[in-house]
């Protein structure tokens, strides 16, 4: 009933908002263009030959595609969870949900949850009209496969988000932090490039990121079964679960800790 | 017999910080409250008169569980709001703002169907029940128009049928009629009435005298964390029934007017109400016992570097209590 409660009201204020949605669905093209713009000017002509030996993937479009789409989405939902806080504070709504019979941490968890929802469909609609553009299919196992990895790469991504609300919420810089966050969830998850260009420590860092295991996965998916360097998909999907676990509990726990020092100083509705 | 409200020594300080030039500037403890106790009976409306900064919200806070105190006790229908806060959540209904704790992008009957369906309503019960509060508090034909749309007025009332949503028996309404024009304000005490008649305890704050007079069974007079004063309006408006006020306006205000009525032998409170600053235009509240205090009080006035420009006789009010119990009025400007 609550997460149903939820999904139903972030879609209609999401439907509501059709611009932005618009430009959700539209950003992954534009930075997937500027990609392969950068590409092309850095390699001219045999950019995209150079691109397939590199990564294995022979179809640069569908592949930016994905990582935008995935790029997209873990900043919406870490700016999302991180912002949730802050957001119905100024609403008045935050401390009317805490009079309500409901875990109100998992009800910033079910906002998440509908947030990544959203960004599959989007998933969907973009990869839909490139490989409709391109005359080709993705087989109903790769779809299922990519919508699972992308729902697995960016829900650990809520309980990071989560942490920063609960850290940075009573400074009100929350989106400052997330905006960092972001951009080296961005940098360093693969989105539109092989991680071996980077040295071995930041490749090491990059690990303890969900997204960059969904990136290396959804490579896999769009080369025609050309495995991606590294781990097999298996091991790649229970290192995103293990980091599902180990981000959610780092949110829940410094959220609680939050909570109640904000209930007995009185910022569960500072604003 | 259970009190379905009993607050008892409740302490409340808060640390906040006062803006400094580059960073968060200097820390500033707030005493909001300084052993508030009181008791709400069943079926009653209770008021909680004061003016801002006194600790009214802070102690509704505290009753709906989403503040801790410092210190004190505190329990809704027998549950401690504290040690027992979930089980205080499934009693009570609070409408904290008169114009926000709304999705602006949802109308209203949406906003109120999200929150039916975060208090488990059955799907068909809340669509009733939500039919129900909109018809009672006249905001049926506006149900459906996005919540951006909405006036002030009928923001409070869609606050007060949130809080109702799941039937509670117990209501925190923080002041429900702030802001609101003379015929919104009045719906929403006739409402508050028709809570009563349901047999609902409601506990809200008013800084507005009228209004507690009018809706309130028991008023408690709160003043910088205090309850100065507990009982009936009229009980509370006999204490000063012996007692005389007149309400002077006078340009050239100063303090030391002020203070030299207040130590004039039988002026009991004086509370100014300054309405120009600048210019020093006031209203001054004198509540005296026996002509001669009068007397002395207007020729102290009259030879003073004030012009006085009226001067009206009173009949008691609530804010007379005030004005004797604090010496400060209940309402500013």
């Amino acid at each position: 009933m609550t997460l149903f409660a939820v999904i139903v009201k972030e879609m209609k204020i999401t439907f509501r908002y059709l611009g932005s949605l618009l430009m959700i669905a539209a950003m992954p093209f534009m930075f997937g263009g500027m990609m392969m713009g950068v590409g092309y000017a850095v390699a001219g002509p045999s950019a995209f030959a150079n691109f397939a030996v590199n990564t294995g993937v022979g179809n640069p479009l569908l592949y930016t595609t994905l990582g935008g789409v995935l790029m997209i989405g873990s900043m919406i939902l870490v700016e999302n969870t991180a912002g949730i806080i802050r957001e119905e504070q100024m609403m008045g709504t935050f401390e009317l949900h805490y009079l309500t019979p409901n875990s109100t941490m998992m009800l910033w968890l079910f906002h998440s949850l509908s947030t990544s929802l959203l960004t599959l469909i989007i998933l969907a609609v973009d990869v839909a009209t490139v490989l409709a553009w391109q005359g080709s299919l993705l087989s109903p196992v790769d779809w299922l496969v990519a919508a699972l990895v992308t729902l697995l790469g960016l829900l650990p991504l809520a309980g990071i988000g989560l942490a920063v609300a609960a850290l940075t919420v009573r400074f009100k810089e929350v989106w400052a932090v997330a905006n960092v966050i972001n951009s080296f969830i961005a940098m360093l998850s693969g989105f539109y490039y092989p991680l071996e260009v980077f040295p071995a420590a930041v490749r090491l860092i990059s690990t303890a990121l969900p997204t960059s295991h969904a990136a290396q996965i959804l490579r896999g998916v769009v080369s025609e079964g050309v495995s991606a360097t590294g781990l097999l998909l298996w091991e790649r999907v229970a290192v995103m679960a293990a980091l599902g676990v180990a981000y959610l509990l780092l949110g829940r726990i410094l959220y609680s800790r939050w909570e109640d020092e904000a209930r007995s100083r009185g910022e569960l509705s500072k604003y | 017999m259970l009190q379905p409200i009993k607050a008892e020594n409740l302490v409340k300080t808060f640390v906040t910080k006062e803006g400094g030039r580059l960073l968060r500037g200097r820390r500033r403890v707030v005493e909001a409250l300084k052993g508030v106790s009181f008791e709400v009976r069943k079926g009653e409306v209770f008021g909680l008169l004061g003016p801002n900064g006194a600790g009214k919200t802070t102690t509704i806070k505290i009753l709906s569980t989403l503040l801790l105190p410092d210190a004190g006790d505190a329990w809704v229908m027998g549950y401690h709001v504290v040690k027992e806060a979930a089980k205080v959540r499934e009693v009570i209904g609070v409408s904290l703002y008169s114009d926000r704790g709304f999705y602006w992008k949802l109308s209203g009957r949406e906003n109120l169907a999200y929150f039916a369906r975060l208090y488990h309503l059955d799907s068909k019960y809340a669509k009733e029940r939500i039919r129900y509060l909109l018809k009672l508090l006249d905001l049926e034909e506006d149900a459906d128009r996005l919540v951006e749309e909405y006036s002030t007025g009928m923001k409070s009332k869609l606050n007060i049928a949130r809080a109702l949503l799941h039937d509670p028996p117990v209501l925190f309404l923080d002041e429900p009629t702030i802001g609101l024009d003379p015929n919104s304000a009045r719906k929403v005490r006739e409402v508050i009435l028709d809570l009563k008649r349901e047999g609902r305890t409601v506990l809200l704050t008013t800084h507005n005298m009228f209004e507690a007079d009018m809706v309130c069974d028991r008023v408690a007079i709160i003043s910088k964390g205090r309850i100065v004063a507990v009982g009936t309006p009229s009980e509370l408006k006999a204490k000063v029934a012996e007692h005389k006020a007149v309400e002077v306006s006078l340009v050239g205000y100063s303090k030391t007017i002020e203070e030299s009525l207040r130590n004039i032998p039988g002026v009991l409170g004086v509370a100014t109400r300054l309405r120009d600053p600048v210019a020093g235009v006031a209203d001054l509240k004198v509540v005296y016992d026996g002509d001669l205090s009068l007397r002395e009080a207007l020729s102290k006035l009259f030879s003073s570097d004030a012009k006085v420009i009226s001067v009206k006789s009173m009949e008691p009010t609530l804010e007379d209590v005030f004005v004797v119990m604090t010496g400060e009025r209940l309402e500013e400007g």
